[in-house]
């Protein structure tokens, strides 16, 4: 009987991980084919331009990249890397060029900076509160709790009732 | 940690947060900080729209304060805008340059033919590549410049009475136009 509703109810969860499956590649394919409009040249290190673009946020859409987005400008973007790529310029170069235009907004990994110091460094802070909050709960209660660490003479009774019920 | 403060805290904590998420969801996520306030504005030379004109370069506004407006006639929001921007080119207030943006210079021409024309000159930016100088991405744009060249302001969305108010008048005040 048990098996039997076991296996009953294992089918709609299978059901839904071959879904959450299908939708994923779904996904994942519809994102490959954005990484192909507006008609990149023949001979661009594809590799390279997708690692560029992938960290430039498109501005228009913002929880896409430039990369992954299809809107106009993103495309544009795009096409400005592509011949900035052209021109020999390095990585650093490019995204200078962006963020020239458009602000740190513009990458996904903005650099530790002033105005973002909170944003970087807050989880960690708040970590250290929590560690330093628990520890005061934990000797609070221990401090709260008399007797709960055994006297030699406990000790020596719980030993001796121990070694009685081994024998 | 008293019993009453054990219960207060977390409540405080939760108004805390409250009170910062609502400020959060104030701003308009939309509006980006300009890099470009307060540096002169980006050089370019662009044909203008009416033929036969020499091409509109930001040195040629030199000494005048002057308005750089992003549009297109594919932008749903200009047309927002544009009674004002007409209203302000009646009362001559203030130099108004067009950047017509990733348009078709005949759609562009069929769009003001249809509203009617504030822009004393109209810089065609066919490509978009000058939007791409001035951060552009979102139309409209409207960019402050003043006499000496330096961009003062930009405002993202349709112009209103405010933006003039607040960002272009000041200016013709102290600079005169």
């Amino acid at each position: 009987m048990g098996a039997v509703t076991a296996t009953r109810s294992a089918s709609p969860w299978l059901l839904l991980a071959a879904a959450t499956l299908a939708l994923f590649m779904v996904g994942t394919a519809i994102a490959e084919d954005a990484a192909a409009p507006g008609g990149i040249p023949p001979g661009t290190d594809v590799e390279r331009l997708r690692g560029i673009t992938a960290d430039l946020r498109c501005l228009v859409c913002q929880n896409q990249s430039i990369a992954d987005s299809h809107a106009g400008l993103a495309i544009d973007l795009r096409n400005q890397v592509i011949k900035l790529m052209g021109q020999g310029k390095t990585d650093a170069e490019i995204k200078q060029y962006m963020v020239d235009r458009y602000g740190e907004f513009v990458l996904y990994d903005p650099p530790f900076s002033a105005s973002n110091a909170a944003l970087w460094a807050g989880p960690f802070l708040l970590v250290l509160v929590g560690v330093w909050v628990a520890r005061r709960a934990i000797a609070a209660r221990a401090a709260a709790a008399p007797g709960t660490t055994l006297s030699a003479a406990e000790r020596e009774a719980l030993e001796a009732r121990y070694r009685d019920s081994a024998s | 940690m008293p019993a009453n403060l054990r219960v207060v805290l977390p409540l405080l904590v939760l108004a805390a947060l409250a009170v910062v998420f609502v400020i959060g969801l104030q701003g308009d996520p939309r509006k980006l900080p300009s890099v470009f306030i307060d540096k002169p504005a980006p050089a370019f030379s662009l044909p203008e729209l009416a033929e036969g004109q020499p091409a509109i370069t930001p040195a040629s506004m030199q000494g005048k304060v002057w308005l750089l407006n992003v549009f297109a006639s594919w932008c749903g929001a200009c047309v927002t805008e544009h009674p004002l921007l007409l209203e302000v080119a009646r009362q001559n207030r203030v130099e108004l340059v067009g950047l017509a943006y990733k348009d078709e210079p005949n759609d562009t021409r069929a769009w003001l033919e249809q509203r009617g024309n504030p822009y004393g000159r109209i810089a065609v930016d066919r490509d978009g590549l000058v939007g791409i100088d001035y951060g552009v991405y979102g139309v409209p744009e409207t960019f402050v410049i003043d006499a000496s060249g330096v961009i003062r302001y930009k405002h993202v969305g349709p112009v209103d009475q405010d933006f003039f108010r607040q960002h272009v008048e000041p200016l013709l005040a102290k600079e005169g136009r």
